[in-house]
């Protein structure tokens, strides 16, 4: 242990300054995937709309809380297929800024309509946002991959948004998941307004 | 060593195997039958056979067979949905015989033992470990609702997969 000490800094210096190796060169699984999942992530739009939903269903409690995050995926891969195949669905940048508005609204209001009113307004949005990936999959590196890297990346922010949503528990936590539901939806106001 | 790699990371590589293996697991495991064990065995069993008569046959691979069911089992798990014993049978050979029979397609210029063996342990992981996850997580209600939407993730991206191949006409 002592020897190795005054080698430290040479080796952190050395992995400074070294190349990375690739032995697993699937650049197309692997690049597929990751593209599929930073897609969901780099855009604004799909991210708090994708976290609006985990914490609508956290919201409302079970089954919502499950029955949401499952519907979703589902959903959206049928608007990806949609896309996919080239089948146009209008106004999709419009619906993907009105979901986050309404879906925001949702939780800062904390609306509790019934069950399939909650699934169906979900699965409605979940369309447009399923289009917008659709219609890039035949473009991307690995299509297959990328989007499984989209669907697990869209379902890891609606847990994002469930464990935040859990907060709701406690009077404090509710005014702060409400107040992210209104922070969520004035955001989709500047999505609509062009000023995000 | 090297044919033993290339057959280990076919189906590992291969979204296609990844979500079909994935979803007969998981959708096994999740039922919790007593006879797992020897649903397994038959999934193996029609898998090796149709590896061999594929191979003779020239199948050819095809990633819409292996997605459909893989779609077919990931929302039976999404819906926690029940089938009859001899539905499941039929379906765990089924989705061996269309396994072994991509397999085969997708060895046909390089059909040799130490391939055959790699992609056996590679598919036997990538059936064993969703299906021994979702036999252990079902004591909590959240275990087996986490089941479930890994159920639905399978599904949604075989749809899109499935989708996506359909439009263009390709083979993996």
């Amino acid at each position: 242990m002592k020897r190795m000490i005054p080698r430290l800094p040479l080796i952190l210096v050395a992995l400074l300054f070294s190349q990375s190796t690739l032995a697993h060169t699937d650049i197309a699984m692997g690049g597929g995937l990751m593209n599929g999942f930073l897609h969901p992530v780099s855009g604004w739009d799909h991210v708090v709309a994708m976290i609006a939903v985990g914490l609508w269903g956290a919201f409302l409690g079970r089954p919502a809380i499950w029955l949401l995050p499952i519907t979703f995926p589902l959903v959206m891969a049928f608007g990806g297929a949609l896309g996919v195949a080239g089948i146009p669905v209008p106004s999709v940048e419009l619906g993907i800024a009105l979901s986050a508005v309404i879906l925001g609204l949702m939780v800062a209001l904390a609306s509790r309509p019934p069950l399939w009113l909650a699934a169906l307004i979900v699965g409605v949005f979940a369309i447009f946002h399923g289009h917008a990936h659709g219609t890039e999959l035949p473009q991307a590196a690995g299509p297959m991959a990328y989007s499984i890297g989209f669907v697990v990346s869209t379902s890891l922010l609606h847990v994002s948004g469930i464990l935040f949503g859990l907060l709701a528990r406690w009077p404090a936590g509710k005014l702060a998941v409400q107040t992210g539901g209104g922070l969520i939806a004035l955001t989709g106001v500047g999505f609509l307004t062009g000023l995000v | 060593m090297e044919a033993f790699y290339h057959g280990l990371t076919l189906p590992i590589l291969n979204p296609a195997y990844l979500l079909l293996l994935g979803s007969v697991g998981l959708y096994l495991g999740q039922q919790n039958s007593t006879d797992n064990l020897k649903l397994s065995l038959l999934l193996f069993g029609s898998l090796i056979l149709c590896l061999f008569i594929g191979q003779r046959l020239d199948w050819g691979e095809r990633a819409g067979a292996l997605l459909t069911p893989a779609l077919l089992l990931g929302l039976l798990t999404a819906g926690d949905a029940a089938l009859p014993g001899i539905i499941r049978i039929l379906l765990t050979v089924l989705c061996g015989a269309i396994l072994g029979g991509s397999l085969a397609g997708a060895m046909r210029n390089e059909f040799e033992a130490v391939g055959i063996l790699g992609s056996l342990v590679g598919m036997a992981v990538l059936f064993y470990y969703p299906m021994l996850l979702a036999e252990w997580l079902r004591k909590r209600e959240w275990e087996r609702i986490a089941i479930r939407i890994l159920g639905s993730w399978l599904a949604a991206s075989s749809l899109l997969t499935l989708a996506f191949i359909v439009r263009s006409k390709i083979t993996l």
